[in-house]
């Protein structure tokens, strides 16, 4: 078990190198005119100069990785060209809100896929199970920030049930349910899939026939034998799914001008703001990685036969 | 934006009966609709510039206008004509998902078929690279890469194609490697010819179809992809028409002519799905999976 | 409710009328019916055992699952299956839960795929046992269970482990455990050493005799080891294809095979007979001369 963590905190190390090499890449190595780039245009030649000599621009491609490695280890992410303030101090605001919505998508999509999935599996073959993979399917292929607006037109404006955007102020939960909602159904579409799925399977091994068998109930089987073995491999699928919620949380964000990081990342593409862009995507990408390892060692703790 | 899909469960295909797999695509109905939806639109997409106004050009004095006559869907803020510009970001959608898959799969299959034939050193440093390529979520990377271009639609053809690369190498690795240990390959090996031919002649062939089915099932969820991307202001910029920037601009006029927003949006959604379904009619035609 | 092992009662008898069992396969997009039984009629008077003999594919598992029901959904069953009073085909789902287990249990073949792998056998046990006596308090049902065990020769702090955890002897015996508490009186054993190593095999099938002496189970053993069979039961069944080839005492099927199949299947095992030509395997065999 011990071995099972260890080997997991060893790769992590050189997943975050690898990470810091394709951001070092594609901000200093392939744009044309990295300074523009980070300091935006109207800046007078001399504080080019200053940046340029601080990036390294001139010198070796190692040094000029060194350097980036050194201000990113002091945490120095940059300076919004936008806002003129550290991308830093913008995250750090940026985070709670993000963090907040996350969790309550995250609530939401158990809430949803846990009875569907459970439900699907039970009624296998039936309309109730057709009808749910449809609604899957529709859930996984539309695009995450369309049904956004179209929950904003439904429910925002022709029903006029919830803000249409912004975050209000803190505890007030009207503005968090939308957005969400819609979060939380792309992560349960997945996740009712890949429960439903795992639950069949286990449904059809043997030991859930040896406890149909001893007189257990359906309803017995179907939690005791389906649910719990299906539980714990859905678990490391939503730890892939986890992946794109990244990718989902940023569109939200911005489709409901939810203040968090997602929205930072827009704020920064509409104002050609570099460094705020690239310092949103450090923290999301180290977001994704940590959650990723976390959902890895969880599965191990959890699952009996990898604890031996 | 979802993740590609891509089911290391394949077998390297043999002959097929092409007969066969045709009829049985068209016994699957989902993939039948997804094909028209599909070739409607493409259609819809080329012919368009004969027969629809204009995508940028403003009519000022009707803006925000119901469906007429004369503008079939409308007109949006600036006065200028929705279908044309539901049409232009067809174009865009459609190129986009192309273009960039070619360039994708064109260099995942060098470096894929390049790590799993030659193995060693090779395979572990490209495996690796796709490893920590494929850690960061395929949207971030787009923008990063998009701003990093400066926004226009190269930049995001480039962008998805970068991002979609180690993702399809991974597959062109795993194949290669369980069709180099078909027999015929290693009597192939055994006669000594080079690795060039053997890889042309015996392993391409044979990996090529499952890589196209899925990337036919995969090209939705790229067109959703530029939608994303052009969304956020990182893909195609103004005034010219992408479904994702319609879609951006028409969130402000939401309550008085939602239509700007919903039409290229239930585009889109049409894609995606007619996609989705071609992409599950292609591999039960094919028999690929298990 | 666990049976404690001077209980007086009765075996019930199973009697199988007629069975014909079909699974449906789908090849080539067309629909056909493997049969798996053709017209199979047996019984198994109250308190004694039948053993099933036959190879893989004869079918015989099919009769397991069929007279606990248990077949899957692809197959088609006709016949007619009593389990003493019970209507085994016929009965109504909710009646049937409470005959599974509580009248009749089935020992399956693999261990470790017939237990939960995610949790404790002492749990699976205690479980079985409070579905099936509703009074049962969980503190009192872990003790249940664990007594369940050490009677069957598996010490008590085992009941903590997983089934991975156990050898396969162990996990044999955890799982007729798991059978026998819910206090059925007739027990089907469908390939119960099938898994198991030769000397572990001696171990469970004497397990099995005294436990089928001592409550006086009925007992219907389906197995393709010739050895299990003559320890364990009286009567013997000769399956071969789906069909019954061959029925009688095991003694003289044994010595006097009929059919060219059981013939075939006894040459097979004579490398394990002693110098006077007897079918030796286990020390007290049911079959003597």
């Amino acid at each position: 078990m011990t071995r099972l963590i260890l080997r997991r905190l060893v790769t992590l190390p050189f997943v975050l190198a690898g990470v810091a090499v394709i951001l070092f890449v594609v901000s200093q190595v392939l744009p044309a005119d990295t300074v523009r780039l980070v300091a935006g245009d109207s800046v007078p030649p001399a504080v080019r100069a200053a940046i340029a000599h601080n990036l390294g621009i001139d010198r070796p491609i190692w040094v000029q990785f060194w350097l980036y490695i050194d201000r990113l280890l002091h945490g120095n992410l940059g300076v919004s060209i936008r806002f003129q303030l550290p991308v830093n101090d913008l995250i750090r605001q940026a985070l709670p809100a993000s963090l907040e919505l996350v969790a309550a998508a995250t609530v939401v999509a158990i809430l949803i896929a846990f009875p569907i999935g459970i439900l699907a599996a039970r009624y296998r073959g039936t309309w109730f199970d057709v009808v749910s993979r449809v609604v899957v399917v529709v859930g996984t292929s539309t695009p995450a920030f369309f049904l956004g607006v179209l929950t904003i037109l439904i429910f925002g404006y022709y029903l006029r049930w919830f803000p249409v955007a912004g975050r209000g102020t803190p505890p007030d939960l009207s503005h968090l349910v939308m957005p969400a909602c819609v979060l939380g159904f792309r992560e349960a579409s997945s996740t009712a899939r890949i429960l439903r799925a795992r639950m069949i399977d286990e449904l059809n091994e043997d030991h859930a026939k040896a406890a149909r068998a001893r007189g257990m109930s359906g309803r017995s089987v179907l939690i005791q034998s389906g649910f719990r073995n299906a539980l714990l491999p859905a678990i490391t699928d939503l730890g892939v799914s986890l992946t794109e919620l990244v990718g989902s949380l940023v569109l939200i964000e911005t489709v409901f001008s939810w203040p968090g990081i997602g929205n930072l990342l827009y704020i920064g593409v509409q104002w050609n703001d570099f460094p705020l862009v690239s310092g949103a995507v450090l923290v999301l990408v180290l977001y994704a990685v940590l959650v990723n390892l976390t959902i890895d060692l969880l599965y191990g703790f959890i699952d009996p036969r990898l604890r031996a | 934006m979802s993740t590609l899909q891509y089911d290391s469960t394949f077998e390297p295909a043999g002959e097929r009966a092409l007969t066969g797999t045709v009829r049985r695509y068209l016994r699957n109905w989902p993939g039948v609709v997804g094909a028209c939806v599909i070739v409607l639109i493409a259609l819809a997409a080329i012919i368009g510039p004969w027969f629809a106004p204009d995508p940028n050009h403003s009519d000022v004095l009707s803006r925000l206008a119901a469906p007429s006559g004369q503008h079939l869907l409308g007109t949006d803020d600036l006065g200028r004509d929705i279908l044309a510009r539901v049409l232009a970001g067809a174009r865009v959608a459609l190129v986009v998902s192309l273009v960039s898959s070619a360039i994708g799969i064109a260099f995942a299959m060098t470096l894929g078929v390049a790590a799993g034939y030659l193995g060693g050193i090779v395979d572990e440093i490209l495996s690796r690279i796709f490893d920590v390529i494929v850690t960061f979520p395929m949207i971030l990377l787009a923008v990063l890469i998009v701003v990093a271009l400066g926004p226009s639609l190269t930049a995001v053809v480039i962008a998805i194609g970068v991002v979609v690369i180690p993702r399809y190498g991974r597959q062109f690795r795993v194949l290669t490697k369980s069709c180099v240990q078909r027999e015929y390959v290693q009597a192939a090996i055994a006669q000594g010819y080079s690795p060039l031919r053997i890889v042309v002649r015996h392993v391409l062939p044979n990996i090529l179809l499952p890589i196209a089915v899925i990337a036919a099932g995969n090209m939705g969820r790229l067109a959703v992809a530029e939608g994303s991307l052009s969304y956020l202001g990182a893909g195609v910029q103004a005034p010219n028409a992408s479904w994702g920037n319609m879609i951006s601009e028409g969130q402000s006029y939401l309550q008085q002519s939602p239509g700007i927003a919903v039409y290229p949006g239930i585009a889109l959604c049409a894609i995606a799905i007619a996609f989705a379904f071609i992409g599950d009619a292609l591999r039960d035609a094919f028999d690929l999976t298990e | 409710m666990s049976v404690p092992a001077e209980s007086p009662a009765e075996g019930s008898s199973l009697v199988v009328e007629d069975l014909c069992v079909d699974y449906r396969i789908e090849a080539n997009g067309r629909v056909q019916y493997v049969a798996a039984l053709k017209h199979l009629s047996i019984t198994v008077a109250p308190g004694t055992a039948l053993g099933i003999l036959g190879e893989t594919g004869s079918g015989k598992s099919s009769l397991a699952l069929a007279a606990m029901r248990l077949l899957p959904k692809t197959a088609r069953c006709t016949g007619n299956i009593q389990l003493g009073d019970f209507d085994m085909l016929a009965m109504p789902t909710k009646r049937l839960q409470r005959v599974r287990g509580r009248e009749i249990g089935l020992v399956m073949q693999d261990p470790l795929s017939a237990l939960n792998p995610v949790r404790t056998v002492g749990a699976q046990i205690a479980e079985t046992a409070r579905f099936h006596d509703h009074s049962l308090s969980r503190r009192r049902s872990h003790q249940v269970a664990a007594d369940m065990l050490e009677s069957l020769g598996v010490p008590r702090e085992r009941a903590r482990s997983y089934p991975h955890q156990l050898s396969g002897g162990m996990q044999q015996r955890a799982l007729i455990a798991a059978v026998m508490v819910a206090g059925p009186n007739f027990l089907i054993a469908d390939e119960p050493t099938a898994a198991l190593d030769k000397v572990t095999e001696r171990q469970i099938v004497l397990l099995l005799r005294s436990l089928q002496r001592e409550r006086h189970l009925g007992l219907l053993v389906i197995s393709h080891d010739i050895g299990v069979v003559s320890t364990l039961c009286q009567e013997v069944a000769v399956i071969y294809r789906g069909e019954l080839v061959e029925h009688g005492a095991t003694s003289k099927v044994l010595t006097d095979p009929q059919h060219a199949y059981t013939q075939g299947l006894i040459s097979a095992a004579r490398r394990e007979t002693d110098d006077r030509g007897h079918l030796v395997s286990f020390v007290g065999s049911a079959v003597e001369a």
